[in-house]
């Protein structure tokens, strides 16, 4: 066999070479390195960890900045890829920073609410930041789920150690109107929630991922791979593609009661808007929020539309506020080189005013 | 064959030299080869874009067509993206032609092919993701996915609860009182932490001390009070110098004690001494 493929000319040797890659990315998946950022674990409960990510730079800002991500998928796109890591960045700048990892839930796990990620993982969570760093102070940083949390996070704790509050594409108003497709999934009328809790527990990564992918069918499982070989035929690097492929793929499963609230309360009901979500009892209100905001949607984002994360502006008490708005997608305003132009120091130079510089 | 399309074949194809090996494109290049040798036949080489377009529109009808008839006997709902799929052929086919050079293989044609109707493709399937029929079939899907989930999940458990082997439900239950341990043992961490990090703090025997001497401070002032108060009312008791009132406070009755206790060390010392003497 070597012995013919020695024997090809070298344009159908290297076009063999292309099909080759591609094809074994296809079925085998993409392998990346994701996620290398240097960081240690300074807190756990139950599968959550808190990573501090270790400074390369001296400390430049007393406020430390906790990531917050969803509860699907991993929160390494906050951490991608050395040269593509909005982590890595903020570290960079001399910024202290913490990332809440929820962990992959085991069927243990199914009864866990957003009343517990919030109230028994998010408040020791920023306790705990608080300490490691000796600050009095923090900087709250919520990516999609995570940024929805975050902000409930905020109506409930609205103390004077929550200095700053971002959101990056959380969705807040879940109005039929404003939630897209994923709305007109979720309705009632189509979508039997008990029963899928009921059967699955925890809801498997695969329903969730496809459902996103589902979105954007053409683009996500033909254009992906479209884009994939042509960069293997122009010669293009890949490794940020490889990144962006595995975290898409690397989904986990939603703990189904957090699902049935999800769902239940924010997709048909809509009730964050309303102030009727409560936690253990506790009323959420977003007009308790005051802290400075920094609100950031996409343009193009199809899985939390512009018009659903708008309104939380409006919503919140905050004197210092501002919405700012991204010609990019979901993903797309957090990774790559649009992000490292506009969303990463758009992010830098909001917190330096507000993180009390100590350089 | 025309001077261009050798050029071609030098790009990407075999020569003959270089036959030894199995062309992977063979099929694919007749096809184009075929396609070409039509139109060399018909026109020589000056045949004109309209009827190399009409050529084209022939080719597509006998293979695009034959999908899109297909797509017509499909369930209603896909049956109407029919129109769609033969108006983009034809486009894709004209661009394609309009195109200097024709894709080398199969891939390159798939992709310039993609990027010619990907836009139309999304928005036909965002349309067709909307449609009432689309979403009730969705949703009686994943009813029946649900509840074939739950059946089968049902029956394994039953049989391996019959052959005395752990479920999953049952590691699930073990890990729960796991988990349930462990958050006791986080709250003790906690609570030792509040403790150790926070407002709380170990009582040592100087900050003891310190607050004993306030409280005697404290207490001397009440009986300087307290002293102060009784000479006062002295003034109307003739008896009040033989007989001195109980001091109020600890301290007071402390020193009281002391000094009793002094005065009879005092004297015993002094007896005793004489005796020993």
């Amino acid at each position: 066999m070597a012995e013919r493929r020695g024997d090809m000319p070298p344009e159908a040797r290297d076009m063999l070479d292309k099909y080759a890659e591609g094809t074994r990315i296809m079925f085998e998946g993409a392998r990346a390195r994701t996620g290398q950022t240097p960081k240690e674990i300074v807190w756990t409960k139950n599968k959550a960890r808190l990573y501090r990510y270790e400074p390369t730079v001296e400390k430049k800002y007393p406020v430390p900045i906790l990531m917050v991500y969803a509860l699907i998928n991993k929160p390494y796109v906050l951490d991608l890829m050395p040269g593509n890591s909005l982590v890595e960045y903020l570290v960079s700048q001399g910024y202290d920073v913490y990332l809440l990892d929820w962990g992959i839930p085991g069927d243990e796990d199914k009864d866990l609410s957003f009343d517990d990620y919030i109230l028994d993982y998010l408040r020791p969570a920023t306790k705990r930041v608080l300490r490691t760093s000796r600050a009095t102070e923090y900087t709250l940083f919520g990516y999609c789920m995570g940024g929805t949390m975050a902000a409930m996070y905020a109506a409930l704790f609205p103390d004077e150690a929550l200095k700053n509050l971002i959101l990056l594409t959380a969705p807040i108003d879940f109005a039929p109107e404003k939630t897209g497709l994923l709305g007109l999934w979720t309705d009632e009328k189509y979508l039997d929630l008990d029963l899928l809790v009921e059967s699955f527990g925890n809801v498997p990564s695969e329903i969730v991922d496809n459902a996103m992918q589902m979105l954007r069918p053409v683009t996500n499982y033909v254009g992906t791979y479209v884009t994939m070989w042509e960069r293997i035929l122009e010669e293009k690097p890949m490794e940020t593609w490889e990144a962006m492929n595995k975290w898409v793929k690397d989904g986990t499963p939603f703990p189904g009661a957090a699902f049935k609230q999800w769902i239940g309360d924010f997709y048909q009901q809509n009730k964050l808007v309303k102030s009727e979500i409560r936690l253990r009892g506790r009323k959420i209100d977003l007009s308790n929020v005051t802290c400075p905001l920094l609100n950031i949607a996409g343009k193009k984002d199809h899985i939390c539309p512009l018009p659903q994360a708008e309104p939380t502006t409006d919503l919140v008490s905050s004197e210092d506020k501002e919405f700012f708005v991204l010609d990019a997608g979901h993903v797309g305003l957090l990774t790559g080189r649009s992000a490292k132009k506009h969303l990463w120091p758009k992010v830098k130079s909001w917190l330096e005013e507000r993180s009390g510089n100590e350089g | 064959m025309t001077k261009e399309v050798k050029t071609r074949e030098a790009a990407g194809s075999p020569t003959d030299d270089d036959k030894r090996y199995p062309d992977p494109y063979g099929l694919y290049r007749r096809w184009f080869n075929t396609s070409e040798d039509v139109r060399d036949e018909a026109n020589g080489d000056t045949i004109s874009s309209a009827e190399l377009g009409e050529l084209w529109k022939r080719w597509f009808e006998a293979t695009a067509g034959l999908q899109s008839r297909a797509l017509e006997t499909e369930d209603r709902f896909l049956g109407n993206l029919s129109p769609l799929w033969t108006e983009m052929a034809e486009d894709a086919s004209a661009e394609m032609l309009s195109e200097e050079t024709l894709p080398e293989d199969p891939l390159r044609f798939f992709l310039r092919w993609y990027n010619d109707t990907n836009e139309r493709w999304s928005q036909a399937a965002d349309e067709l993701l909307r449609r009432e029929k689309v979403l009730e079939s969705t949703g009686h899907f994943f009813e029946t996915y649900a509840r074939s989930h739950r059946e089968l999940r049902r029956a394994s458990e039953e049989g391996l609860k019959n052959l005395q082997i752990p479920t999953r439900s049952d590691v699930a239950r073990v890990a729960r009182l796991v988990v349930v341990v462990e958050n006791k043992v986080d709250r003790v961490e906690e609570a030792l932490e509040e403790f150790i990090y926070g407002d709380s703090e170990p009582a040592t025997a100087g900050a003891v001390g310190s607050l004993e001497e306030r409280m005697n401070r404290l207490e001397d002032k009440m009986d300087l009070i307290l002293a102060a108060l009784e000479k006062l009312g002295a003034g109307d008791d003739p008896d009040s110098e033989e007989t001195p009132r109980e001091p109020t406070t600890e301290k007071g009755r402390r020193a009281i004690k002391e000094s009793s206790a002094d005065r009879k060390e005092a004297s015993g010392i002094k007896a005793g001494g004489l005796g020993y003497s």
